[in-house]
């Protein structure tokens, strides 16, 4: 008798927890739409369409491995009272988001899907020809899924925000038409800096740590020459490094190009041992800086690391960006 | 006008097609070929020979088949026994897959290559509405931070020994588990569950230099301790005589690197029995066994994981307390009349283990763990196990440990240990979210 009670008393705290917490979800709904979006240069173009009519929550921090995002408890609360989830997609995420949405469990993205600007991207590179882990861990079946870091990348991804919120809100289809263009107008204005900087950088040479910056060496002429990883995903050894050594000094590489996660003692003694160095360059943006802000930081910073200037002209000051 | 003789069999046949709620059936009316369901193609009292959208030759809509891989070479050093010592520890077999958008599923199948088991299988149902479960079959009971997973997918180098001891290396059990978690404000979660369970049985794989009563797999629905046995009737029960597991915990933000854990947890065995086997003055075998025995186990675990900004380094602090209640333990005695018998030792034993493990970087940690219990007897000896450990990731799905086992034991020898572990990952491998 005295079980019965314990196990009808633990069904009646369960029961009682249960109902307390649907009340407390149902009080969540409001008429702003909520967004997630795994990376800040998402949230920030999110933010940038969305306007007023969203409140966007981001995951990643500024300096973390974009395949290798530590989740905390504030993200199951944001991606559960989520309108939309918005990530890269093409497996850049993979790692996280499934279990992440799995452990959230929200309806409504769950119904939906999560939006994955990165599908249709008409530009992918590196697509592997067999799919096999001997070909590296971080394989990726359909490209490089690193599409973030291209320039031309923040329109296309932007139209496809734009799309989903108006699906979700239709009624405020002309404002989010409204937002997308104006912003889409300011990315060209901006564009304009970036391809001047890229005339300059053509033709250039790089070695990656990791394949991450592909599509930016490709939006500005960058020559990739292969990178310190000898497969996707698997880090450094010391043969490939011996073998990276000699293939910068032959090809005259003189930059190694790395994200903030990967160590720098690493990348630096490799870069020194080809006659090169080792340069971060910006993978999301940092609090406060908007899209924008954060691809004008990444096209300085290759400027940099060929100690080059932009000769002084109307287009090299910087636009606001309200 | 039709006469009415004209549309009674039409009318017939729609309502007994609704009847039998056969839409189907009304929808072959309008074309057999192209509206013919898969699925439905049956002999008079016979299974379907086609289930969902395929045919029994096709792969579409498969499970996700994963498969893992861990063996460890040994080097003990005790009064008991000394020398090395090459262990499959486990090669297990995993499926698992969505049935529908409310269902999934999935099973486990480990050997040590001596015996095969099945640890998991079970159903998962999620359409109750948001944040709630349930799940159902054979599955690892919700007990503790470090008991819903295999051993092997522990970041230490093996169950911890107070767990070992009172819950088993792993806990499968078979029955139904209802979860539930909600937000608090915008940085916690909270999360219960409830279960009820017709057996749950320790499972083991072996351990890595520590001492080890939980000798092979136990199909007895049972634990062995000093050769009496924890065992459980099969078959038909009362509720309130199945085992229950409920489990409370909170995780929090702790500023923009830091989470914070804090659990409770409870495992009640309402009625079970002691059996074993002693040898009477005759030098005759004689069983014994003790019935309607209860037993709790009552766990309170705390974590801290702090993480740098760029999140491939950090710390984790970790421990657990937990105490066993009840009916702990029988022994086979000896009286001065030279009859044997087994008595029932009714009390409390307790242990607790603690862990403190430092992420280097991506590929490389290091911790050191320590647990102290008080064994399943009545002069409950106690034992202190201490690890240190290393984990080398050469990549994500490949992992080389070294540790260092040290036991100190009232009751047996003390020993050491030295292991170095091998474990690899193939194809898809998941775990729900670790509560």
């Amino acid at each position: 008798m005295f079980a019965i009670r314990r196990i009808l008393g633990a069904f009646a705290v369960a029961s009682s927890l249960a109902l307390t917490s649907s009340s407390v979800a149902a009080q969540e709904s409001s008429e702003v739409l909520r967004v997630v979006a795994t990376l800040p240069p998402q949230a920030g173009l999110a933010s940038q369409v969305g306007g007023d009519a969203v409140q966007v929550d981001c995951i990643a921090r500024g300096k973390e491995n974009l395949h290798a995002v530590r989740l905390r408890p504030s993200h199951m609360v944001s991606t559960h009272r989520a309108d939309l989830f918005v990530q890269v997609g093409l497996a850049l995420e993979h790692a996280w988001v499934p279990g992440l949405l799995e452990a959230s469990r929200n309806s409504r993205i769950a119904n939906d899907g999560p939006l994955n600007i990165g599908t249709g991207w008409p530009n992918l590179v590196e697509i592997p020809l067999t799919l096999s882990r001997t070909e590296g861990v971080c394989v990726h079946p359909l490209g490089n899924p690193h599409v973030n870091l291209c320039p031309s990348f923040g329109a296309f991804a932007a139209r496809k925000i734009r799309d989903r919120l108006k699906s979700l809100r239709p009624e405020l289809s002309e404002k989010f038409d409204a937002n997308c263009a104006a912003y889409e107008v300011r990315i060209a204005e901006r564009a304009k800096r970036w391809k001047r900087i890229a005339a300059l950088l053509e033709g250039k040479k790089v070695v990656q740590y990791h394949k991450e910056f592909s599509y930016l060496c490709i939006a500005c002429g960058i020559e990739r020459c292969g990178a310190l990883e000898p497969k996707p995903g698997v880090p450094p050894t010391p043969a490939h490094l011996a073998k990276m050594a000699v293939k910068m000094r032959d090809d005259g590489v003189k930059v190694v190009l790395r994200g903030a996660w990967t160590p720098l003692r690493l990348a630096q003694d490799a870069a020194a041992r080809g006659g090169a160095k080792a340069v971060e360059i910006p993978v999301m943006t940092e609090k406060g800086e908007t899209w924008l802000d954060f691809m004008d930081r990444a096209h300085e910073t290759l400027l940099e690391a060929w100690d080059l200037t932009l000769p002084e002209d109307g287009l090299n000051m910087k636009l606001a960006d309200d | 006008m039709k006469s009415i003789s004209n549309i009674t069999p039409s009318l017939s046949l729609l309502v007994l097609a609704s009847v039998l709620g056969a839409p189907e059936a009304l929808a072959q009316d309008s074309g057999p070929e192209e509206n013919s369901p898969v699925g439905l193609l049956e002999s008079p009292a016979m299974p379907r020979i086609y289930w969902g959208q395929t045919s029994r030759f096709t792969n579409s809509f498969n499970p996700a088949i994963g498969m893992a891989f861990d063996a460890s070479l040994i080097n003990m050093d005790s009064d008991d026994e000394d020398g090395f010592d090459a262990r499959l520890n486990l090669a297990e077999v995993t499926m698992q897959g969505p049935l529908s958008p409310n269902w999934w599923g999935g099973f486990a199948l480990e050997t040590n290559s001596e015996e095969v088991a099945l640890t998991e299988s079970a159903l998962y149902y999620t359409g109750l509405g948001d944040r709630s479960a349930i799940r159902a079959g054979k599955f690892f009971a919700d007990f503790g931070k470090q008991m819903q997973i295999h051993v092997h997918d522990l970041d230490i180098p093996d169950r911890p020994a107070v767990l070992r001891e009172y819950l088993g290396f792993e806990l499968p059990g078979t029955g139904i588990q209802y979860d539930h978690w909600s937000p608090i404000g915008d940085d916690t979660a909270f999360r219960f569950s409830v279960g009820l369970f017709s057996e749950m049985s320790a499972h083991d794989h072996g351990d890595h230099g520590g001492h080890d009563d939980h000798e092979g797999h136990d199909d007895d629905h049972g634990d062995e301790h000093g050769g009496v046995e924890m065992h459980m009737e099969g078959g038909y029960r009362d509720l309130s005589d199945m085992i229950m597991t409920a489990r409370a915990t909170a995780m929090t933000d702790v500023g923009t690197n830091g989470v914070f854990q804090i659990g409770a947890s409870i495992k009640t065995v309402p009625d079970f029995a002691f059996e074993g086997e002693g040898e009477n003055d005759l030098a005759e075998e004689v069983e014994f066994e003790a019935e309607g025995l209860d037993q709790s186990v009552t766990g309170f675990d705390l974590t801290y994981e702090w993480n740098s900004d760029d999140g491939m380094s950090g710390w984790t602090l970790g421990g657990e307390f937990v105490r066993v209640s009840g009916d702990v333990a029988g022994e086979i005695v000896n009286d001065e009349t030279a009859l044997v018998d087994l008595e029932v030792f009714n009390g409390d034993v307790q242990g607790y283990y603690a862990f403190a493990q430092h992420d280097m970087d991506d590929t490389n940690s290091f911790g050191v763990m320590i647990s102290t219990f008080e064994h399943l007897e009545e002069e409950a000896p106690e034992e202190t196990e201490t690890s240190i450990y290393w984990n080398h990731w050469p990549t994500e799905y490949t992992r080389l440990r070294l540790a260092a086992v040290n036991v100190d034991s009232e009751e047996e020898e003390d020993s050491q240990a030295l292991v170095f572990q091998l474990n690899g990952w193939f194809g898809a491998h998941g775990h729900p979210y670790n509560w």
